[in-house]
């Protein structure tokens, strides 16, 4: 055994984040139980924010080589570990657009098309049609909204864990929620009532 | 903020956890709340196409299992990696010539000009 490398043979999955993140510094395979861990959740998020699958994974997999190129630095001062993915994932998203010149509307046929299978095919069509209003809408929102609803609808997640992740209080995360679903119900009002784009452009400048 | 706002969140909060976890039921909510369901029924429809429209999707399985290669890949062909893996007996030798390399490069950098000049006169 070497003077900096201790192999711990242990039941990886019993074991809670902050002892995999110790372990991870020495020991490939603790790493490889985080990334097991969070690489769906990491991926659903930056998925929803990218809005294509092929940047979802590109982005993905720079969030796990940061991670696992800095996990000798991270300390566990209250901010769990996943929050601190999430936040790698969070910067990386926003450089991402940053670099972007146009975004991308999500793709919707795998999903929408499952979900939407049993129903009839006019159904179906009104129905993506919305959803795809509402994604756009959603999508149009503050960063930091977004990323709200993400964590709320697509990881289950509560407001205290939300609060871990954004650096909030769960008071705020509740109020925060709250303009979230306003602005949003404001945004699809507007589109239903067939606002020009200019007018539309100038009520969302009121809303936020 | 006033009383009524801070209500509305927390009421708002309670009919979303009653939708996604299924909690409690949506009108026991709006009964605890004493709030008129028409006032917030667009807020109660938008949650439930919020909750239809945003599925949590999956990556590929070849790519979990790629990345999580190339993951393993680069962290053994890493430096500090490799240095880790090493018995400790070559860990020590590598520390020790490393040190012993160090020393000698200060001790040329810093020789005292008379030694420098013995040198060169030597060769002269």
């Amino acid at each position: 055994m070497g003077l900096f490398n201790r192999k711990h043979k242990k039941d990886y999955r019993s074991i809670d984040d902050a002892e995999l993140v110790v372990l991870a510094r020495d020991d490939g395979d603790a790493f490889g139980e985080l990334y097991e861990r969070y690489l769906p959740r990491i991926f659903n998020y930056i998925y929803y924010r990218t809005g294509n699958q092929q940047d979802a994974e590109d982005l993905t997999a720079k969030v796990f080589y940061r991670a696992m190129a800095h996990i000798e630095n991270y300390v566990d001062k209250g901010v769990p570990f996943q929050a601190w993915l999430y936040r790698i994932a969070h910067n990386l998203v926003a450089n991402f657009h940053r670099d972007q010149s146009r975004r991308k509307i999500i793709p919707l046929d795998d999903y929408v098309a499952h979900a939407l299978r049993s129903e009839g095919p006019d159904r179906q069509t009104e129905d993506r049609e919305e959803r795809e209003q509402l994604l756009a809408a959603i999508r149009r929102l503050p960063p930091e909204r977004q990323q709200l609803l993400l964590l709320k609808f697509t990881q289950d997640k509560s407001n205290a864990e939300i609060g871990e992740v954004m650096e909030r209080t769960e008071g705020a995360v509740k109020s925060l929620y709250h303009r979230t679903l306003l602005a949003l119900r404001d945004e699809l009002q507007m589109q239903e009532s067939g606002l020009s784009e200019a007018q539309q452009v100038n009520s969302r400048k009121k809303l936020k | 903020m006033t009383i009524s706002d801070v209500k509305m969140q927390n009421l708002i909060s309670d009919v979303s956890d009653a939708i996604l976890y299924g909690k409690s039921d949506l009108d026991a909510v709006l009964r605890r709340y004493n709030v008129p369901a028409q006032e917030v029924d667009d807020l109660i429809s938008l949650v439930f196409a919020l909750q239809d429209t945003l599925v949590e999707v999956q990556p590929s399985r070849a790519f979990q299992q790629r990345l999580k290669a190339e993951l393993i890949e680069s962290r053994r062909s890493s430096f500090v990696w490799r240095l880790r893996r090493l018995p400790a007996r070559v860990q020590m030798a590598a520390l020790a010539a490393l040190a012993g390399g160090f020393m000698l490069l200060l001790r040329r950098r810093f020789v005292p000009r008379e030694r420098v000049e013995e040198i060169a006169s030597i060769g002269s």
